[in-house]
């Protein structure tokens, strides 16, 4: 059995073993199904959301809000990061703030963007862009701090331009770190993606989350969580198929 | 010696059973929607010593109304969930919810009404063709009554879950939709002042008028554990409205101060809710609201009028 085979079916029994588990103790009453649904009411569930078309449009929604949402974070993000290096006292005097506001719950602010933006996609892509782009800066910034210096050494021995040593040497070095920012980028935007459609009943599978419990329908809405983490794992494989590309073997 | 500690022993169990007699029973209630002139019966009564003669200490939790309010029961966090749309608590139980409607709480919507911008082109109900009106959260009574009104004009708005009143509010003056939705004393001002219209009120559907359209439900685990308990929290309850409606003025005070608004709207907000749309007894137009909950899924299957009676309702207490 292949190294791959073997971990991803490792993956799979462990995610079994958790429902098998979950399962048990809802039949056994130590849980109310009304709070959590048993996993074995999921197949049915997705049908119901299918049947309704539920799911298909919803999903494609949310992916094609998290995707311009994290695509926005990336092309401000990383330059910004970028610069923060490139300038160190500047980098020294914003991080802290760029850290603190990170900590702030800026979905709060949605009645705002609201009245700014409009109810609309506007809304909840800026939602989720001002969520994933801080955690980009920061990684940015950090995975250029990373680069060893022996490898900048090495590329101004040889006389390279700045700009060689930035495209040659410094940038694949930071890339590993660079993508560790945009996958915690596009977690916060996923989640405050989902947030806001949950908050204002609009758009797609956070709306349908909302519907499915105004409507006590907890399997389906569930079901309906349990496609947010297939949108999730969607994103982070496409991510990792992208680093590979951009890193050197 | 021996005389002294009998007596000694007499003292400390006649202290504990006269301190037991004092202690109240505590009821656990989650109201929806905070200030609304029906949503304060409980506190007026509270207020006015009715529930301490029924030996009842109420615990209130305000809640932002619809699911929030009947998963604290749900979850065993309240006794009763009061002010709940009718569909809303229809769907649960019928998904085995361990809950069951004690009593009406609003019959008709006489309350709610629907209002635009000033400079807005709609000018009554007719005119809100495919525009986006709100409503408060799925299986809420606004949901009900905007599915109502548009059934009833013959027109389809885009019906648009909008929360709470601030929240609609804010929606409407931004522009983000066309109609929000409000009930007494909310948005008086606006209307005072010109900046906003009255385009539908609950009223306008004449078949409303015999329809709950929001009830009080109960925990089965309260109304079979404690039974005692809930008959007086219920007896309370309706004391409480009696006690509202026979002192309109110390009532209206009450509301005034509880909002913060001036007495003159408290006075125009009590005139919108009619002892009767406010009686407790019957829970009226439930055929008519078993359609619906099929209609607007909040059912999976038709439920007959005979069976409904018998899974959604336990009036533990009403008055003759």
């Amino acid at each position: 059995m292949s190294r791959r085979l073997a971990t991803t079916l490792a993956g799979l029994a462990g995610v079994a073993a958790v429902a098998v588990a979950l399962e048990a103790t809802i039949r056994a009453g130590w849980i109310s199904p009304l709070i959590i649904a048993p996993p074995s009411s999921f197949a049915r569930a997705f049908a119901k959301l299918w049947a309704e078309g539920f799911v298909v449009q919803p999903f494609l929604l949310t992916i094609g809000q998290a995707f311009a949402a994290t695509a926005a974070a990336a092309l401000v993000g990383i330059p910004w990061g970028f610069w923060l290096w490139r300038r160190p006292e500047l980098g020294r005097a914003y991080e802290p703030w760029i850290g603190a506001a990170f900590a702030a719950p800026t979905i709060l602010l949605f009645p705002l963007f609201l009245v700014i933006f409009g109810r609309g996609y506007a809304t909840t892509i800026f939602v989720g862009f001002l969520a994933a782009v801080i955690p980009v800066v920061l990684k940015t910034r950090e995975a250029f701090l990373g680069v060893p210096r022996v490898l900048l050494a090495v590329g101004r021995s040889f006389h390279l331009s700045e700009a060689a040593l930035v495209r040659r040497i410094a940038f694949p070095a930071a890339v590993p770190a660079i993508f560790t920012g945009l996958r915690l980028g596009l977690i916060y935007a996923l989640v405050n993606i989902i947030g806001m459609e949950f908050l204002i009943d609009f758009g797609g599978l956070g709306r349908i989350v909302s519907e499915m419990y105004f409507r006590y329908e907890i399997p389906a809405m569930y079901a309906a969580i349990l496609l947010i983490v297939a949108v999730s794992w969607l994103f982070l494989a496409a991510l990792a198929r992208l680093e590979t590309w951009l890193r050197p073997r | 010696m021996k005389t002294i500690l009998s007596a000694l022993i007499g003292a400390i169990a006649a202290t504990a059973v006269g301190g037991a007699a004092l202690a109240q029973d505590k009821v656990r209630a989650a109201v929806g929607q905070r200030g609304n002139w029906d949503t304060l019966f409980i506190p007026q009564g509270v207020e006015a010593g009715i529930f301490k003669r029924e030996g009842i200490e109420v615990e209130i939790t305000w809640t932002r109304g619809g699911a929030e309010t009947l998963q604290a029961v749900i979850t065993d966090s309240a006794d009763l969930a009061m002010a709940n749309g009718i569909l809303g608590v229809i769907g649960a139980i019928s998904k085995g919810a361990p809950l069951k409607i004690v009593s009406a709480q609003m019959t008709g919507a006489a309350d709610m009404f629907w209002y635009v911008k000033a400079d807005s082109p709609v000018k009554s109900m007719k005119d809100m063709e495919g525009r986006t009106m709100g409503y408060s959260r799925p299986g809420s009574s606004t949901n009900l009554v905007a599915l109502a009104l548009s059934d009833h004009f013959r027109v389809k708005p885009k019906l648009v879950s909008t929360g709470g009143i601030p929240d609609t509010r804010t929606q409407v003056m931004s522009g983000q939709i066309e109609a929000g939705w409000s009930v007494p004393h909310f948005n008086f001002d606006l209307v005072s002042e010109g900046k906003i219209r009255i385009i539908a009120r609950g009223t306008d559907v004449p078949s409303l008028n015999d329809q709950t359209v929001r009830v009080n439900v109960a925990g089965s685990k309260f109304l079979t554990g404690r039974r005692d308990v809930a008959r007086r929290f219920m007896k309370g309850y309706h004391d409480s409205i009696e006690w509202v409606y026979a002192n309109p003025e110390k009532a209206v005070a009450f509301y005034a101060a509880f909002n913060k608004v001036t007495p003159a709207i408290a006075k125009q907000t009590y005139e919108s809710f009619p002892k009767a749309a406010v009686a407790p007894w019957p829970v009226k137009g439930l055929k008519q609201n078993l359609a619906e909950a099929l209609e607007h899924k909040q059912l999976e299957k038709a439920m007959p009028e005979a069976d409904a009676q018998k899974v959604l309702f336990d009036f533990v207490y009403q008055a003759q």
